[in-house]
């Protein structure tokens, strides 16, 4: 019983060898369809590198554009402001107050109800004015360059335009 | 012995069974006690720990005039605040930020020196090249954030009813309160998270919910008839040294206000540094005794409410008893026959008198409160009062002599001006309105607040018609000529009231309120206006309604029958 155990137990030693050398063989066997399975891993291995590559590539692209996008956002935000401010500037200008004073101020306008309309006779204004002449010239008699340039004459033609205009 | 090893040998299993269970059992409870029992309560804890909130505020809407001039729009300031844990030297900081800031030093150093306080406001709402000025010194612990301010580039103008906003751009007052739902519109919201030591993480940002900007509101009233408007109440006050006074314009058959001025004013930029009595809006809040404006209402009333016309004649006397009372004229002390025209042309308190005694107090109560005396117009206004109008069940045994001349009854110039356009909108009393509409920022929302109170029948329009017809007789032949307009036939009538004594009883003699309420053009007028001064006083010491309201009245309504173009009618011609 014990040699025949040995027996087998050596019988079995020798076909595990046998085994094994016949996986060594058939490796070598199919060493062909090895190198296509390489060459699909390392084409894989590229195509999916640069499947990354690309898909970075594009992140990048769209964090560039995504950049570019709030940029122009930024510039739209700030001139909408400028403008807003511009909006609040004319606003104030175009205030009926502002315009009011400044039309005053600056550029002369009056109220109706401060401007005093006066109708003026120019026919009869003419008439007192040569009566006050041939007056002066009775009374003076002299050269009429005397009466031009006497105070007194001139102060009194005045007057009498004066009560002509405020009776 | 070997008894007690065998029965601890068998039990050892069962133990070791037993405390694994109830280990698995305590760790069951602990993980549904943290997952589901408490769950929320640490879900909340860690969310407070890792995010921050921010709010994008959304920008409150416009306020425009009928003709799209802008009388109220908010600007971005910048806020500027501190998280005082992370200042490293509170004076160094407090006296840089001082001097670009023109703050006291002292102030700030105290701010900033809190440092358990994680937060502290430096300035609020400044401008955007101030606060860069601040962040270009670059101090730890100073933040900035943007808000909207309100800015009204008019100043003062329709300051009472443009109203303005808090700090916290909320409505305080006028269209600013009375319209915050619709300007403020709704904040958006971002969550960003941050670390350990409370820095924002960058590229964490969660938008919760886009800002959605408030809608703008355009006004009934006209910039520049507004402008005109104040210009000439002011002129009026500065002139009769008034305490206060306001002015109405309404077109009477849609209840459209084209202008609502009062003075004193204040200036909307800086409303806080005014007096709060100047930023009552009197024109729908100032109750008082109306007088003599008040009896076309008694004719109104009598006319309607019974087989007298404004023909029917009454012998008058100079003086009349009423429960204990003598009322007297002031100009007549003969007695004479007066027609209801007459009543009103002469303005005679003593048949105003007789004709309110011609009705039961209910019936007399009834019409009065139909002309909307004692009750909101329903103007889109906030703080309108509703006056001083008592039931008839607790009148007096004067009450009723004393109302038909607009004694022993408070109510607003709105109110008075309702009246006055009920008899103009052929006895049909129309709703007075601020908004004509409201539009969000890309026409999206387009819609007209026009209040939705239905209009009422006060009397019929025979009757509106007959007191029409009496009112231009008022300004024609009667104590309303200063009010003439060239070329229009105006109506209106005129009032002048004596002052109640306060907190006591009876009236001053020498104090009172004048006003003249009055429509254009003649037959079908488009325009009503009122002018209410209070306690005015001239050279010569005449102060009537007469003297010191219609001419105003005049004015105001002159420009703007000129602004709007409104020809005379061809009855005015004929006339």
């Amino acid at each position: 019983m014990v040699i025949d155990t040995r027996a087998e137990i050596l019988l079995r030693k020798r076909s595990k060898r046998k085994k094994k050398s016949y996986l060594v063989k058939q490796e070598r066997v199919k060493t062909g369809s090895s190198m296509i399975s390489l060459t699909f891993f390392i084409t894989s291995i590229v195509l999916i590198g640069l499947l990354c590559f690309s898909i970075i590539l594009l992140n990048f692209q769209i964090a560039q554009n995504q950049l570019k996008i709030n940029n122009t956002r930024k510039e739209i935000n700030y001139q909408s402001e400028i403008k807003e401010r511009l909006n609040f500037r004319i606003a104030q200008l175009q205030s009926p107050q502002r315009i009011f004073e400044e039309a005053i101020a600056n550029l002369g306008m009056s109220n109706p109800d401060e401007i005093n309309y006066l109708n003026i006779d120019t026919f009869q204004l003419v008439e007192q004015q040569k009566l006050l002449e041939e007056n002066q010239d009775t009374q003076v008699g002299s050269s009429g360059s005397e009466n031009f340039f006497n105070p007194e004459f001139k102060e009194d033609v005045y007057k009498t335009i004066l009560t002509l205009l405020f009776p | 012995m070997g008894i007690i090893r065998r029965a601890k040998d068998e039990f050892r299993p069962i133990f070791i069974f037993l405390v694994i269970i109830s280990s698995f059992l305590i760790l069951s409870y602990r993980l549904i006690d943290l997952q589901v029992l408490e769950a929320q309560e640490y879900v909340d804890f860690a969310t407070n720990q890792h995010d921050r909130d921010y709010n994008l505020f959304a920008q409150r809407g416009k306020i425009y005039d009928k003709n799209g001039k802008e009388l109220a729009l908010s600007l971005h300031q910048v806020t500027l605040f501190a998280n005082p844990y992370f200042v490293k030297d509170p004076l160094n900081y407090a006296i840089k930020l001082g001097e670009i800031l023109n703050m006291n030093v002292e102030d700030l150093k105290e701010k900033l020196s809190r440092s358990n306080s994680g937060f502290e406001y430096i300035t609020r709402k400044i401008g955007p090249e101030l606060a860069n000025r601040v962040m270009e010194l670059n101090l730890d612990g100073i933040y900035s954030t943007r808000e909207d301010k309100r800015f009204y580039p008019k100043d003062s103008q329709a300051c009472h009813l443009i109203g303005f906003v808090g700090l916290d751009n909320k409505g305080l007052a006028g269209v600013e309160l009375e319209y915050e739902k619709q300007l403020h519109g709704t904040d958006g919201k971002i969550i960003a998270k941050q670390d350990g030591l409370g820095r924002i993480i960058p590229g964490t940002y969660t938008l919760k919910s886009d800002p959605e900007d408030g809608y703008d509101i355009h006004l009934t009233i006209d910039e520049n008839i507004q402008f005109y408007t104040e210009s000439r109440l002011k002129k009026g006050i500065q002139e009769t040294g008034a305490k206060r006074g306001t002015i109405i314009i309404m077109q009477p058959k849609t209840g459209e206000i084209l202008a609502m001025a009062n003075y004193p004013d204040f200036d909307l930029n800086g409303f806080n540094q005014s007096n709060s009595d100047n930023l009552k809006n009197l024109a729908i809040s100032y109750n008082f005794e109306p007088g003599s404006v008040f009896k076309f209402v008694t004719a109104s009333s009598v006319i309607d409410s019974s087989s007298i016309s404004k023909e029917t004649v009454f012998n008058l006397p100079p003086t009349i008893k009423v429960g204990g009372r003598v009322i007297s004229e002031p100009f007549r002390h003969v007695a004479k026959d007066y027609s209801v025209a007459d009543i009103l042309i002469k303005s005679a308190n003593v048949g105003t008198v007789i004709l309110a005694q011609q009705m039961s107090d209910e019936v007399y109560y009834n019409y009065l409160s139909k002309f909307g005396f004692g009750q909101s117009t329903g103007i889109d206004l906030p703080g309108e009062e509703i006056g001083v109008f008592n039931h008839y069940s607790q009148w007096s045994g004067s009450s009723k002599a004393t109302i038909s001349f607009g004694q022993g009854i408070s109510v607003t110039p709105i109110q008075l001006l309702r009246a006055l356009s009920t008899i103009l909108n052929d006895g049909v009393a129309p709703n007075p309105y601020i908004v004509k509409r409201i539009c969000g920022k890309n026409g999206d929302i387009d819609y007209f607040p026009k209040p939705e109170i239905a209009e009422k029948r006060v009397i019929s329009s025979e009757t509106a018609e007959a007191i029409k017809s009496i009112l231009i007789r008022v300004v024609e032949e009667g104590t309303g000529k200063n009010a003439k307009i060239e070329g229009y036939k105006v109506g209106g009538k005129t009032g002048t009231a004596e002052k109640p004594i306060e907190g006591g009883r009876g009236y001053h003699s020498d104090i009172s309120i004048t006003s003249f309420m009055g429509f254009a053009p003649g037959d079908d007028p488009t325009l009503a206006c009122i002018v209410m001064m209070d306690e005015p006083s001239t050279a010569n010491g005449r102060v009537w309604g007469s003297t010191v309201a219609a001419p105003i009245f005049k004015d105001v309504m002159s420009f703007t029958l000129d602004y709007l173009r409104i020809p005379p009618l061809t009855t005015d011609i004929e006339q």
